[in-house]
């Protein structure tokens, strides 16, 4: 029995090694076909492949890898080298392949990857067989057996060159697109399709004081509720702006308060774009935000003057106008809109009016040709242009006013601006008129009353100052006596009497002037001046009746060196004279006319009436022969010794159809030898 | 008529005169209101206060003459004392007028003793 259990036991063992043989055969067989497959696979695909041992070194590596590197297997996998020192030999090795840039990269990394066991990606450059470094990327996984060992690591790589450099490229340009957005002295946004901030540049940072990142993501967006750093008062339209924006793809433009690093709140102008790629579709906001507030300031401050101004120019009691920019286009401030009742053509707040209908509805017909001419001539770019004339008030009566204008050019040197004001005079024009009417019975008076009548006039006009200084100097003497002394009624007797006595010496002066004999300074003058203040003079005296007097002035007409007052009084009395032959003639009264024409070398005033005409008698201009009732007839002589003082003649001849001309000549200045 | 502290009424429309007569008059003690037209003192209100009226004869609307007759028709108590710098305008009076009329310049005491006989 030992025996046949030897010999079961024998070929049990026998069959049993076959069997294992057989397995073991089998089994590896089936093994390297795997392995011929992933080889297959491994060595066509178009990268490298290899596998580690779990301490990293190289078990294999694919034949095109080797091919890519020119290297030797056995190199690669160090065959020979003793494990000892083996960390510096693999980093020898390995400096072979790869960029001296990323090998101690890539070490650290296989070193953290081998100690983590976990798959890993890896990017870097390697040295092709000709010195060519190309990027690759890799990736390796560990391989475990049952019980979680890693047996082995596997790894592929791709050569990434191409997708690599264009990468660097958009990543350069992204840097120096990012350095350009901070250099720029501009406060530079972006923010994405739903409004949320996504980058601040480095002036908008440096701005606020803080990062975006210091921002927390729901806060990158304003709203009405979170205005953040928005001003809170401007929250509100800065939200609508960018809904508005957002909504419609339209360009962001509007203006609000920013708060500074420091607490202070900036304004600020926004623009914003929508960047599209190239199909059109909407990619993200660029924005800028100037720091527009000094600007702003100024811009409120000049406001702000415009106003006051405005309100100045209203609330001053003078009526000011000024000739707006389109032409022909005058503005009125609310005084003279009231003086004159006048509705503005284009609305309350800017008070337009057509200059010309302006003209043609308020000022009075008679002064309206004068005026017209007068602006027309002068539009006040040579200084202030003084004018009265007569304008209607709001209830329709006309009064004198007195205007002033002077043209001003505006900043291109361009356009000229009249600026003007009127005042009215009326009341100045009234007494004006009485005190021209006691001066003119004075003058009646020296032509044409007695002596004892004369006197009596001079007396009288005497008589009030004295009555005053009396009067004044007695009190001034009560307040003195009294116990105590008034000292101050008494100073302010004493002052009234001064200045009584002041116009008692000016009657004095104006009564000697009137006969005055010794030539004055001569002066020179524009005799259609001296003209238009006669005629505007004596019209004010004669304003009651319907005698009227026209002028016909040449306005190119020269300077003359006259003795004003007394030329003055030749016209005063020729056109009196002229008044009073109308007068007497008691017809339909047409105009007296005034006329000024240039000669060659001289100047001649003609004025022409249609009254009564004059004798034929040589005696006309002798003292004491007078056609009139009273009278001295003194005038003509006046007139003609004037005359013929400054070297020019006077004569008179019969108008057509009826009435007289008077006419004299003064020489130019220039003309004379 | 007069009560102890007579209000004087001047008249005037030369200005000078009318603020030397009332410095003239309140130096004197005397209470004294200025008008510069006849019409401004008949308008004013204040007749029944006024004892003496001192006023100018050439004015314009109202001269000095007609500014008595009409004071005197509702007034008849009020003294007035006629002032004139117009000789001619006084030439044709007669004699026994008895208006109280001062020419101007006159002496100032003339007319203080004038207003104190009207008080009289």
């Amino acid at each position: 029995m030992p025996t046949s259990m030897l010999v079961i036991v024998v070929h049990a063992l026998i069959f049993g090694f076959i069997g294992g043989y057989v397995w073991h055969m089998w089994s590896t067989r089936r093994e390297r076909t795997v392995d011929k497959y992933a080889r297959a696979i491994v060595e066509g695909m178009p990268g490298h492949g290899w596998s580690n041992d779990p301490s990293g070194r190289f078990t294999y590596v694919s034949p095109p890898a080797l091919r890519y590197y020119g290297l030797e297997d056995t190199f690669i996998k160090m065959s020979g080298y003793p494990v000892g020192n083996f960390h510096e030999a693999y980093a020898e090795m390995l400096a072979h392949i790869i960029h001296p840039d990323d090998l101690q990269g890539t070490l650290d990394h296989w070193a953290a990857t081998l100690q983590s066991g976990r798959p890993a990606t890896y990017e870097y450059r390697l040295k092709r067989h000709d010195g060519v470094y190309l990027w690759h990327r890799l990736a390796v996984h560990p391989s475990r057996d049952q019980d979680g060992n890693i047996t082995a690591w596997y790894g592929t790589q791709i050569d990434i060159e191409d997708q690599k450099v264009a990468e660097l490229a958009l990543r350069k340009r992204e840097k120096e697109l990012q350095i350009l957005i901070d250099a720029l002295p501009a406060n530079i946004w972006c923010c994405d399709l739903d409004g949320y901030v996504t980058h601040f540049s480095k002036q908008l940072q440096e701005f606020f004081g803080c990062q975006l990142d210091d921002i927390p993501f729901e806060q990158r967006r304003v709203t009405r509720s979170n205005p953040g750093l928005i001003h809170s008062e401007d929250a509100a339209l800065a939200e609508d702006l960018l809904r508005h924006s957002l909504a419609t793809g339209e360009p962001l433009s509007g203006r609000y308060r920013m708060r500074r690093h420091d607490g202070v709140y900036r304004w600020t102008q926004q623009r914003g774009e929508l960047l599209r790629d190239d199909e059109g579709n909407p990619v993200q906001w660029y924005g800028v935000a100037i720091d527009i507030d000094e600007l702003k300031r100024e811009e409120d401050a000049l406001r702000y003057r415009e106003q006051e101004l405005r309100l100045l120019v209203d609330a001053i009691p003078m009526m000011i106008w000024t000739v707006g920019r389109e032409k022909g286009i005058t503005y009125f401030n609310k005084q003279l809109l009231e003086f004159t009742g006048i509705t503005p053509d284009t609305g309350e707040d800017i008070r337009g009016l057509d200059a010309t209908r302006a003209m043609a509805e308020l000022v009075h017909p008679d002064d309206m040709p004068t005026l017209a001419s007068l602006y027309e001539r002068n539009p006040g770019d040579r200084g202030v242009v003084i004018s009265r004339f007569r304008l209607r008030r709001n209830d329709g009566v006309y009064r004198w006013v007195e205007g002033r204008y002077a043209g001003l050019t505006d900043d291109t040197g361009v356009t000229l601006r009249q600026y003007g004001f009127l005042i009215d005079v009326e009341e100045e024009v009234q007494s004006q008129a009485s005190l021209q009417n006691m001066q003119e019975k004075l003058g009646d008076a020296a032509r044409s009353a007695s002596l004892a009548e004369l006197a009596a006039s001079i007396a009288h006009e005497i008589n009030q100052p004295l009555t005053a200084i009396l009067s004044n100097a007695e009190a001034c003497r009560r307040w003195l006596n009294l116990e105590p002394p008034n000292v101050a009624r008494a100073l302010s007797s004493t002052e009234a009497m001064i200045n009584n006595s002041k116009d008692a010496a000016e009657i004095v002066s104006s009564i000697r002037s009137l006969f005055r004999r010794t030539p004055r300074e001569r002066t020179m003058e524009n005799l259609n001046v001296v003209i238009e203040e006669v005629t505007r003079m004596v019209s004010g005296s004669v304003s009651s009746g319907r005698l009227r007097i026209h002028t016909a002035l040449d306005a190119d007409l020269p300077m003359v060196s006259i003795d004003r007052v007394q030329i003055q009084q030749v016209v005063v009395n020729l056109v009196r004279n002229a008044l009073e032959a109308v007068n007497a003639h008691n017809s339909a009264s047409p105009p007296v006319i005034v006329r000024s024409r240039r000669q060659p070398g001289e100047v001649v005033i003609e004025i022409i009436d249609e009254g009564v005409g004059l004798p034929s008698d040589d005696r006309l201009g002798q003292a004491f022969f007078t056609t009139k009732s009273g009278g001295m007839g003194m005038g003509l002589v006046i007139c003609e010794t004037v005359v013929q003082a400054h070297g020019g003649s006077i004569w008179h001849k019969p108008n057509f159809p009826r009435g007289t001309v008077f006419g004299f000549s003064l020489p130019l200045t220039d003309a004379k030898p | 008529m007069c009560s102890s502290s007579p209000v004087i009424a001047i008249v005037d429309d030369d200005k000078r005169v009318l603020q030397a007569l009332l410095e003239l008059l309140e130096s004197a003690g005397y209470e004294a209101l200025p008008f510069d037209s006849p019409n401004a003192l008949l308008d004013s209100g204040v007749l029944y206060r006024i004892t003496i009226v001192v006023t100018d004869i050439g004015m314009p609307e109202i001269n000095g003459f007609e500014l008595k007759r009409i004071l005197h028709l509702s007034n008849p108590e009020i003294s007035v004392i006629l002032i004139t710098g117009r000789y001619e305008l006084i030439e044709g009076l007669s004699a026994d007028d008895d208006s109280l009329i001062l020419r101007k310049p006159f002496d100032s005491s003339a007319l203080l003793s004038a207003i104190s006989r009207s008080c009289r």
